[in-house]
């Protein structure tokens, strides 16, 4: 057979193969054509997971009537500036290959009307091949219609998944493209049902949490943080709220949502030491950084992107995490969780109604300290920020008056520990976690704050507290490691030998001396003197193997934590100890000025607030 | 089966023998001893753990010979808390047995004797003897740094080997990958050709228990596989650590040119009084040595700092070391002379530890970087 140059179609169905995948994919682009197209309403309509139909309807820009035939030739784009700077793109898509690789294994209707046109012009366009076109009534924006997608290729037909699963991928392609644009209105209807419908013009907080879990945005931190050209924004969930799964993790690099183990390596680091190792938090990071720094031409679902500096990135991931959790200090998960009220309220007869507004109070009052928060991280000052984290949990002036009036008069002090003379009760405005009333069962502390009652876990505040002085205590130390007898030789494949000796001056930092045995082995000379007679050859495994899944290793400082914690355990307060009021008060103030005492190192909180909202609702009188 | 015997003598049998019984068994018939009582008014008592067996012989009243198990730790506790001098009668038919001293009647539940494991004796082709003296000083100065990590389990025991250059002499050591102990002594006629051996821990603490009670010499049989050790009235067996020990002789320096001459209890007590405030963990000790004097220090970022200085003989150049306080304390508290040599190199190589060149023990321990 000779050497021919193959007919356009088949090039096209060639393409298709990388760029339509699957109906996801194909939703993919459609969306960002959409979103490149200055839309500010994007409507989305699938049948069985897109399968049998895909439609997307935006109110953009539109395409003039003689430009649409060529928008579904190869390499036809608008997006590209005059000069062919692909390193300037500042749109989602450039390549030009999106429309006509969907027209090319699938049943494509093109209509589009610009605004300075009278009527809108239709195309369709058949598995590649022209079929007609037309005049179309429609509005200004584009509407294109997919049907029968793959049906011409039965192989990557036979490919697809359930109807199910497809929309599940197509959910998650809309959820991720959703949260990069709060300004634009999103909605998703599938089989007649209507999913989601985002309004234009949200914040990024309440976006991300509308598509996530509603609950997030009580239990986050707004992230913003700004490192030479590099900018960060976002919302990570308090260590308290997390979820077996790290599916919601979702990372974005100049509006684009990427995956990136880097993402994963970051986050672990920012939370290695709040949460147990099978906990994953919720998180959504944007991230815009100059085009000459990253490479979003690797593939063309641009899923993956390359960065010029990825240890810049990791660490401004890092230390945005660990900034704005610092800053949340002793914050936990509050107010009380939604599902444990649930629970309480079952034997009270409160109504549906009575619930459901003051829950919409509460929203309002963090909506309000979002935005406050956010300018005290641009302005990087600890002391400015403590005032704030509680100042959010503060009820309107008005009701607290009232209440502390009646605190004081007619409330009796409860709990056989009480010696509260009145000049502490007006003192108790000053603490966040207020001043303690009593000790239940011996292990939980109760104290009356302003705004409420919260019920301490006196174990698990304690041992984080020690823990937390330790761990200070031992990065302020020398590291000592001690030296081995007979080196040991640990075998490994060459790639991982390569990767660990990159880091090993950073091993050697923490007391772990190396060096490069031959090709194929590691020779481990001295070994973290804290870590006892530990088994080398599965300790330098492990790390390997997390460098490489990971691009960076935390275990030996996860198994320095673990030591420290046993040793925090054992040197920490016990349930069932009696404590006196001054010692309760001691923890209390404690916990408020020690960063992440809000939870164990589980990542179970340590403390849960009651407001006077929620003792109102107990009782049936809001 | 039946037989009397004297509360002390069963006691004292029953002590050693139970300690190799493991505390928890998958294996019921592991827990049991098993008793065999012979016509000539011989009682042996034999308990294993599959690798570790032991097999002590005491005397008796046996009026029917005959033979049972039962569990070991219950049978111990049961005699422990019989009066003192009482004679106990163990009698055994229909699976139980009964004990009867005084006025105390136990009936135990017994298993099968035919289902006892038994460790194999025979094919042990090399035999020596070896003076109960030697083999608790290479016991005593060796056994302290045996490694506890199982993943490394062939330094899990007391390494013995006979050098093979004619010059006669056993060498054991033991070794946990931070300090080495060794020591020397001359080989006993028949050994020249003896295999390498490691012996396990458990073997070596319970060998240990039995030695003071010993007679002059030990006779021990030894084939790669298996150790038997006949002590007179207790035989021991056990199967050795299937596992090369590492060269360890590569890793005793020769060249270490500063010699510290110290007196070993002044240097523990004061490594012990500096290592109060070290951190529990890590229990870094930091040596200063400068001519006629050696200043130990302990820095810890929680409790503080300690410093104390010890009268030494050294004429080299200033060095500063650290090392594993308890390490050091193990060591030291194995030197007899009033005079320890410590040799030195620098501050990152392995030390060597010994009373005199004369001395039969060494030791080598390796530093920390504090």
């Amino acid at each position: 057979m000779s050497i021919r140059r193959l007919p356009e179609d088949v090039i096209n169905r060639i393409a298709a193969g990388e760029v339509v995948e699957r109906p996801a994919s194909a939703l993919k682009e459609l969306v960002e054509n959409a979103i490149d197209a200055q839309s500010t309403r994007i409507a989305i309509r699938l049948i069985k997971g897109g399968l049998d139909g895909i439609e997307v309807i935006d109110n953009g820009i539109g395409i003039p009537m003689d430009e649409m035939r060529l928008a579904l030739e190869r390499h036809a784009t608008s997006k590209l500036p005059e000069n062919d700077a692909i390193e300037a793109v500042t749109t989602l898509g450039f390549r030009g290959e999106a429309l006509p690789s969907i027209a090319s294994v699938a049943r494509l209707t093109l209509e589009s009307r610009t605004s300075k046109s009278d009527s809108g012009w239709q195309i369709i366009v058949d598995n590649g091949q022209f079929e007609k076109e037309g005049i179309a009534a429609l509005p200004k924006g584009t509407k294109i219609k997919v049907d029968s997608l793959f049906s011409r290729i039965p192989a990557r037909r036979k490919f697809m998944r359930s109807a199910k699963s497809e929309y599940m991928a197509c959910h998650d392609i809309v959820r991720r493209l959703a949260m990069t644009r709060p300004d634009i209105g999103f909605s998703l209807e599938h089989d007649g049902r209507r999913v989601f419908s985002l309004n234009a013009g949200e914040t990024r907080q309440r976006r991300v949490a509308a598509l996530i879990d509603r609950t997030l945005k009580d239990n986050s931190v707004p992230i913003e943080y700004q490192r030479d050209q590099m900018y960060l924004e976002g919302v990570a969930s308090l260590p308290t709220f997390h979820r077996g799964l790290a599916d919601h993790q979702y990372l974005f690099v100049n509006g684009r949502p990427v995956k990136d183990r880097l993402l994963i390596g970051s986050v672990r680091a920012a939370y290695h030491d709040l949460l147990a190792k099978d906990r994953h938090p919720v998180l959504a990071l944007f991230l815009t950084l100059p085009g000459s720094d990253v490479d979003i031409n690797v593939h063309p679902a641009k899923g993956e992107v390359r960065f010029r500096d990825a240890n810049a990135v990791r660490s401004l991931i890092v230390g945005a995490l660990r900034e704005s959790l610092d800053l949340s200090g002793f914050r936990s998960a509050q107010p009380a969780d939604v599902q444990a009220m649930g629970k309480w309220q079952k034997s009270s007869e409160a109504s549906i109604e009575t619930t459901s507004s003051p829950k919409e109070d509460a929203l309002h009052e963090s909506k309000s300290s979002v935005s406050d928060s956010s300018l005290l991280f641009k302005a990087k000052s600890p002391d400015a920020v403590r005032p704030h984290s509680f100042s959010a949990k503060r009820p309107s002036p008005s009701t607290s008056d009232l209440w502390s009036a009646a605190a004081q008069s007619s409330l009796p002090p409860m709990g056989r520990n009480t010696t509260t003379s009145p000049s502490e009760t007006s003192e108790q405005t000053d603490f966040p976690l207020g001043l303690a009333r009593g000790q239940i069962a011996a292990t939980y502390i109760v104290a009356e704050s302003r705004d409420g009652l919260v019920i301490v876990d006196q174990h698990a505040a304690h041992e984080r507290l020690v823990m937390e002085r330790m761990r200070r205590a031992l990065e302020n130390g020398q590291v000592t490691s001690q030296r081995l007898l007979m080196p040991e030789v640990v075998e490994m494949d060459e790639v991982s030998c390569d990767l660990f000796e990159q880091r090993q001056d950073e091993f050697a930092a923490l007391g772990l001396e190396t060096e490069r045995f031959g090709h194929e082995a590691i020779l481990v000379r001295a070994t973290p003197a804290m870590l006892g007679n530990c088994a080398v050859k599965a300790m330098i495994k492990d790390l390997a193997g997390e460098i490489t899944a990971y691009d960076q290793s935390l275990l030996l400082k996860e198994k320095f934590d673990h030591i420290v914690a046993t040793m925090a355990c054992h040197g920490s307060v016990r349930a069932g100890r009696l404590l006196s009021v001054a010692e309760m008060n001691a923890l209390l103030r404690e916990m408020e000025i020690t960063p992440h005492s809000g939870q164990c190192n589980h990542g179970r909180p340590t403390w849960v607030k009651l407001g006077h909202k929620d003792i109102e609702k107990l009782f049936g009188r809001s | 089966m039946k037989a009397t015997i004297e509360r002390a003598t069963l006691l004292k049998s029953l002590s050693h023998v139970q300690s190799v019984v493991e505390r928890r068994n998958t294996i019921p018939i592991l827990s049991n001893v098993l008793i065999e009582a012979a016509s000539n008014g011989c009682v042996k008592l034999m308990a294993t753990d599959l690798d570790l067996q032991v097999v002590e012989t005491l005397s008796a009243e046996v009026d029917t010979p005959g033979e049972t198990t039962v569990s070991a730790h219950m049978l111990f506790e049961i005699v422990r808390k019989l009066p003192d001098g009482s004679q106990i009668q163990l009698s055994a038919a229909d699976g139980k047995m009964l004990i009867v001293a005084g006025r105390s009647r136990f009936s135990l539940s017994t298993l099968p004797r035919d289902d006892f494991p038994v460790i194999n004796e025979s094919e042990l082709p090399t035999h020596f003897a070896l003076p109960t003296e030697s083999l608790k000083q290479i016991i005593d100065k060796t056994r302290f740094a045996i490694s506890v990590d199982e993943t490394r389990y062939y330094l899990n025991g007391i390494f013995l080997h006979v050098l093979k250059n004619g010059e006669g002499v056993m060498k054991a050591a033991a070794t946990d990958g931070h300090r080495l102990a060794c020591v020397t002594v001359s080989c006993p006629a028949g050994a020249e050709d003896m295999p390498d051996v490691i012996i396990p821990r458990k073997c070596v603490v319970e060998l240990r228990k039995l030695l003071d009670e010993c007679e002059e010499e030990i006779k021990i049989s030894l084939s790669a596989s298996k150790i038997c050790f006949d002590l007179g009235h207790a035989i021991l067996t056990s199967k050795l650590i299937d596992g090369t020990f590492p060269d360890y002789t590569r890793v005793i320096p020769t060249a270490n040119d500063k010699l510290l001459k110290v007196n070993p209890k002044a240097l523990m007590q004061g490594v012990d009084r500096v290592a109060t405030i070290a951190s529990e963990k890590t229990r870094a000790v930091k040596m200063t040595i400068e001519p006629g004097k050696i200043s130990l220090s302990v820095t810890s970022p929680e409790n503080g700092m300690a410093t104390e200085e010890v009268p030494g003989e050294y004429d080299a150049d200033h060095l500063d070391i650290g090392f594993n306080a308890r390490y050091l304390l193990d060591i030291l508290g194995q030197i007899e002379n009033d005079v320890a040599e410590i040799h030195l190199a620098e501050s990152a190589a392995p030390t060597l530890i010994r009373d005199s060149d004369q001395s039969a023990a060494l030791y080598v321990l390796m530093p920390m970087r504090v």
